[in-house]
Formats: C-alpha cells, structure tokens, sequence
C-alpha cells in the first residue's frame, strides 16, 4: 500500500479520522517506518502547540476575596455605590470644615482659586492683547487642526480597534454637522468696526476687530472679539465677547458672557450677566432682569440687579438693589447705602471686620457672614489631620475601585534615571495640553453652540475634558502610590494582584510628603507629572490587538 | 481537583449556588482568558473573559453535564470572542469560502515542529500563531487550546467540518513555514 498525504495523518492523530480510515492508517504505519516516524513528529507538533498556546499572560482580574466575574451592570452599580460613598465621605468632609465647601475641597487643589483665577485672566489677555488681530483666525486655522488631529486619533482608533462603518459614519456626519452652520452668519472684520444707528442686522453677528461699535440693531447673538467692545444700540440675543474692554449702555435682550479685563454695564439685560473679568462694574443706570455672576477681582453694583448677585471676587461694593439673595465669597464686601437687598446676604469671608454694611443699607432677609478658616495654624489643628485621613480614605477606596476597573495599572512602576525624566516629560504634556485642548474647544464650541442655539450642550465636551483632567490628576496619586508602595515591599510585577496594602502605604507616605509646608505643593506637582507619565505610558505601552 | 468535587461544585453552581459559580470562576478564569487573549489580544480578553462567565452564569440552568464543564465554558468563550470578532469587523464574514480553495506554494516543505524548550524558542512559536491570519489561527487555538474537536469548531466558527480539518492542516503548516523563515529549526 503507498503512503497517505500528510493531511490524513494530520486529522488521523487529531483523532478525527473516521474508523475505517484509522484502521487504513494503522496498517500502514505497521509496515513504513518513514510514515511512523512522520506521525510521532505529527504528534510531537501539537503537543508542542497545545503547550506554548498555554502560555498566556497571566488575568489580571480580582484574585484575592471572593471572586464574581464583572459586567458593564455591576461596573455602573460599583460606580454608582463608590459615587455614593464618596459623596458622604465627601459630605463628612463638608461638615467637618463647617459646611465650607472651597476649603474642605482644597486637598484636591493645592493652588487657591484666587491664583488660578489669576492665572486664567492673565493667559486670556495675553491672548487679547498679544494675539487680537489675529486670533478669529487663529481660531479657525486651531479647529482645523483640533479637527484634524481628532479625525486622525479617530482613524489611528478604528485601525487599532476595528470598530463598525457605523462610527466611522456617524463621526462623519457629526463633523458635517458641525461645519455646516458656519455659513448662516454674518462675519465682519477689520480695525475698526461699527454698527451705525439706522442699520440693522438680521443675524448673528461674529466680529473680530480691534474695536466694535453697536449702535444699531442686532437681532440675532454677537460674537465679538477685539479691544474694545461697546454696545450702544440693542442686541436681539445673547452677547458673547472676549475683549480689553466691554462697555454696554444699550440693551442686550438676551445674556451677557463677558471674557474681558473690565466690563462695564450702564444699559440694560434682558437675561443675566456673566462676567469673568478683572474689573465689572454696574453703573447706577444699569438694569440687569436676571442674574448677575462676577468672578472678578473688583465688582461694583450701582444699578439694579432683578434676581441674585454672585460674587466670586477680591473686593465687591453694592450700592443698588438686589431683587434677591447676594452670595459672595469674597475678600472683602462693602454694602454702601443705599444698597437694598431683598432677599439674605451670604458672605464668606476671612475676617468679620471684612464685610462693611452702612446703616442706610438694608437686607431683608438674613445676614449670614461666615469666616474661612485661618491658614496659616492648619498644622496645630486636629481637623486638619482628620481631613487629611479622611481624604486618604476617599483616595484609596477610589483607587482600589480604579484598578479594578482597569486592572492593567496594576503593575505600574516608578521607571528609574532617564526613564523617569522622560515619564515625567510626558506626565508634563498630559498636564498641559487637555486644559489648552479644553479652553481652545470651548470657544470653539461656544461659537458653534452660538450659531446652533445649543450653547449649553456645545460647552459639554470641553467641561468633559476639563473633568476627566482633573480626575486624572486626582488618580495620579494612585499610580504613583502604587508603585511607591510596591517598591517598598518589592513586589515582583507577577504579585501585581495583590494591590490594597501597597497601594495604603504609598499614598500614606505620598499624603504626608505633600502635606509638609513650601515643600509639599513641588512634591505635590512632581507626583502629579510622574503619575500622569506613568499613566500614559502604560495605557500607551499596552499590547493592542492586531 | 479531582473530579468529584468538581462535578459536586458544578453541581451547586446550577443550582444557583453563587460561591459554587465563584468557585468555577476562580478554577476556569486562567483557561477562558486565555482563549480570549488568543482571539482578541491581551486588552480586549479581560472585558471578553468577564462577559463569558456573565454568559456562563446565565446558562448554568441548562448545562447538560454530558459535557466536561471546561469544553463547555470553552465553548461559550469561543462563541463570544467570534461575535467581538465579527463585530469587530465591517464585513460580517470571518471565514471566505473561496480562500479554501487557495493553492499551497510548491517547493520543499519545512517538516513538523519539533520539541522547543527555551523560552526564547516558545516566545517565537507564539508570536508566530498570533501573526497567522485569523481564519488559521482561530482553528488552531480552538483545537489545541480549547481542544474542541473538529465537529465543535466547526459549529463554532460556522464552517464544514472538511473545512476546519483543512484549515487546521494549513495552519499548522504556515506556522512551520513562518518559523523556518525566521530561523532554521530542527
């Protein structure tokens, strides 16, 4: 009998072959030592296979305590618990501080909010003042590439992950959708721009120009940027203006989002002021319906403002009538006669000495002046270590819930010399470029949202952004806690699993270090750069599938 | 553990007994994501080897303990890791009938594979079945990994049984030509 192909011996020692034909190949094989010695290779082969195919990276799920596999139910039942409890822990903390919200948040954010304030207005107008003859295009040739790079990440994604057409036209469609409204707008440019008295504009409005004068009507929003920006005639809807200077003494029907060094208001709004500014100021004429928000170093309210005045600001001074409550938390508040508040006034302050109220001033309802605590004895105090423990516990328990969730950083490590300098590098990037990305997004977005009227959905993204960064920063503790701990008690990469106890001891030693005075907020940044370099490099570093 | 005590824990598992299905998960969770990471990659094999035993645990009612239980929950990772394939996919087909038909190259064939023992060596063995296309590697981890016989694997992968015997055939025998390309082996 001549010999069998191979692939009969191939499904016969699969044991595959059928009966007969086994009992045909068992023939042969009793008289060709050439076909036996095939068929022991044959075997020799897959049991070859079977064994290197045992070789799998080892599950990095769970495998301390009891064991229940995980579905996208449970991730949303956890996230929703591990939400819940850090909310009352969060609350804990509330109370602890004497319901003073800011401060009790202010382990989460080592800079004040006073700085950071100061930090944004000063990028904002060295964008205005650098970059104002320039910045309408810039902000068109910035969404070209922000679009591009995004289409591109896109791409790079589905290649790596092979997702269906279905996203790939859905994201085509969305960006259609976005571009589009681009057109239905009037846009004017130049150094000089005016709305003369007789004219009107039935449209949205975009100006970039070193100064815009309104004069006439415009029915439909402004967009505006430039140095100066003076509305004396009406604005059908919202006025949105990035500018040196914002002067209203006509009306704005709609409301006002003022990005600007001084605003200055003597007309009157429909809707609300919102004011980011260094200075805002309402003139005794000014009539403002709804609310006025102020994140301001200097507010002054002459006029009238119909609902409630929030101040965020150094120094606040009223004078007009406030229809409602007054919130301030501020540095210093002056109620000026004949200053007249409906509803209470809430102040936050650091002295009591710091809010004046004339006696010719009143306030209907109550008078509430709470006092931040002093910073300077926050190591004397016992609540401070209560904070500390109690933000500790918050951190870990979050942590635990995040390497579960992705149990791949697990095995992050602290990288040593030049790959550290270089994780930090990186760490450095991730720390600048999302809220860059975000502010840049937003006024992207905010135009868009303008022309689409869905101001509110368009911000969501960048708000998105923006939050996901500051988890980040917040999880970067995890990470660097983690391997801290595991260094300490030289875990190899195999024990990864095993994550609570490193993961407590490196964060206690992270808490305390951040805690020391002047040292502590470097020590706090470095933990920040290497963290989020490890975090990056990992996610990045991780095989993906082909 | 031997196999009374698995069959007792099985048993209490289809019963709605939720330590006994811990107590599966804790012995089976190495195998299925193995499965898994050889059909979907590391990343994706630990969101897959979870929804296999979210599948398994509502299946448990109706396992017919006929079938050895690590076949079984093989089978059901098999089948899930097909569907993320497919889906995966913009051409809902993994398998193209015509490509059977492709013809071997002529010219000296590289024999089997004989025993590797180095690290070195079975770290080339593996990345050699990952690069293999996915309709010779599916075949190949289904029968050496799963160790589903030709009639489950073709069920599996919705193929002829003849086909997957061919498959396998020619897999194998890619994964001798793609080593012997990267380095001579005995």
């Amino acid at each position: 009998m001549s010999c069998f192909p191979e692939f009969t011996y191939s499904v016969f020692v699969d044991g595959e072959a059928t009966a007969e034909e086994a009992r045909q190949v068992e023939a042969h094989l009793d008289v060709c030592p050439a076909c036996r010695s095939l068929v022991e290779s044959l075997r020799a082969e897959n049991r070859l296979l079977g064994d290197v195919l045992q070789d799998v990276e080892e599950a990095p799920a769970a495998a301390a305590g009891p064991v229940t596999p995980i579905g996208p139910r449970d991730v949303l039942w956890t996230g929703l618990a591990v939400l819940g409890t850090a909310a009352a822990l969060q609350a804990a903390l509330d109370w602890l501080s004497g319901a003073q919200l800011p401060s009790a948040l202010s382990w989460l954010n080592p800079f004040s909010v006073t700085v950071q304030w100061n930090l944004f207005f000063t990028s904002l107008f060295y964008f205005i003042q650098e970059g104002a003859a320039m910045l309408l295009s810039n902000v068109v040739t910035v969404s070209a590439m922000v679009f591009t790079l995004l289409f591109g990440l896109g791409g790079l994604y589905l290649l790596r992950r092979r997702l269906s057409a279905v996203t790939v036209l859905a994201a085509l469609t969305l960006a259609l959708g976005l571009a589009l409204p681009a057109s239905a707008l009037e846009t004017r440019k130049g150094g000089n721009v005016t709305v003369a008295g007789d004219e009107t504009i039935d449209d949205t409005l975009l100006v970039h120009a070193d100064t815009l004068r309104i004069d006439g009507t415009v029915t439909g929003n402004v967009i505006a940027f430039g140095h100066r920006i003076e509305v004396n005639g009406t604005v059908g809807g919202d006025l949105i203006c990035f500018a040196g200077t914002t002067l209203v003494t006509g009306t704005v029907q709609g409301n006002i989002f003022a990005f600007a060094e001084s605003v200055e208001v003597r007309g009157r709004v429909e809707r609300s002021l919102h004011a980011f500014a260094s200075m805002t100021r309402l003139e005794p004429s000014a009539d403002i319906r709804g609310d006025m928000v102020a994140f301001t170093s200097h507010a002054t309210a002459e006029g009238t403002v119909g609902r409630d005045l929030y101040a965020f600001a150094g120094l606040v001074d009223v004078r007009g009538d406030i229809g409602r409550n007054v919130v301030a938390r501020v540095g210093r508040l002056n109620l000026l006669a004949p200053a007249k508040v409906s509803g209470n006034l809430t102040a936050r302050v650091k002295k009591e000495k710091n809010v004046q109220i004339d006696p010719g001033a009143t306030v209907a309802g109550k008078t509430d002046i709470r006092l931040a605590p002093a910073e300077a004895s926050q190591y004397l105090r016992p609540r401070f270590y209560l904070e500390k423990v109690l933000g500790l516990a918050v951190i870990f328990l979050l942590g635990l819930f995040l390497l579960w969730l992705f149990p791949a950083f697990r095995s992050a490590r602290v990288p040593g010399g030049v790959e550290l300098v270089k994780t930090a590098g990186v760490g450095f990037l991730a720390l600048v470029a999302p809220p860059v990305a975000a502010l840049l997004l937003f006024i992207i977005m905010i135009g868009i949202g303008v022309l689409t009227g869905a101001v509110l959905i368009a911000t969501l993204i960048p708000l998105l952004i923006t939050v996901l960064w500051l988890l980040t920063l917040y999880f970067s503790k995890v990470l660097v806690g983690l391997a801290i701990g595991q260094a300490i008690a030289k875990a190899p990469a195999e024990q990864a699993a095993r994550v609570a106890m490193p993961l407590l001891v490196g964060l206690v030693i992270i808490y305390i270090l951040i805690s020391l005075p002047i040292v502590g907020h470097v020590l706090n940044f470095l933990v920040w750069l290497v963290g989020l370099g490890i975090g990056v490099l990992h996610a990045w570093r991780r095989p993906q599938p082909a | 553990m031997e196999g009374g005590t698995l069959d007792a824990v099985v048993k209490r598992a289809c019963a709605g007994d939720d330590d006994a299905f811990a107590e599966l998960y804790r012995q089976f969770r190495r195998r299925v994501f193995g499965l898994c990471q050889h059909f979907l990659g590391f990343v994706a094999a630990e969101d897959a080897s979870s929804e296999v035993f979210l599948r398994a645990k509502r299946a448990m009612s109706s396992y017919d303990s006929a079938l050895p239980f690590q076949r079984w929950v093989l089978s059901i990772a098999a089948h899930h890791c097909v569907d993320q394939l497919r889906r995966r996919r913009v051409e809902q087909r993994l398998f193209d009938p015509g490509a059977v038909e492709d013809a071997e190259p002529a010219g000296a064939e590289p024999s089997p594979l004989g025993a590797l023992l180095t690290a070195e060596e079975r770290g080339a063995v593996r990345a050699a079945v990952e690069s293999l296309p996915e309709r010779l590697r599916l075949p190949l981890v289904l029968r050496y990994y799963s160790e589903l016989s030709y009639e489950q694997i073709a069920a599996t992968l919705g193929l002829k049984r003849n086909h997957v015997a061919t498959l396998i055939f020619r897999g194998k025998k890619e994964l001798r030509r793609a080593l012997a390309r990267k380095e001579p082996v005995q």
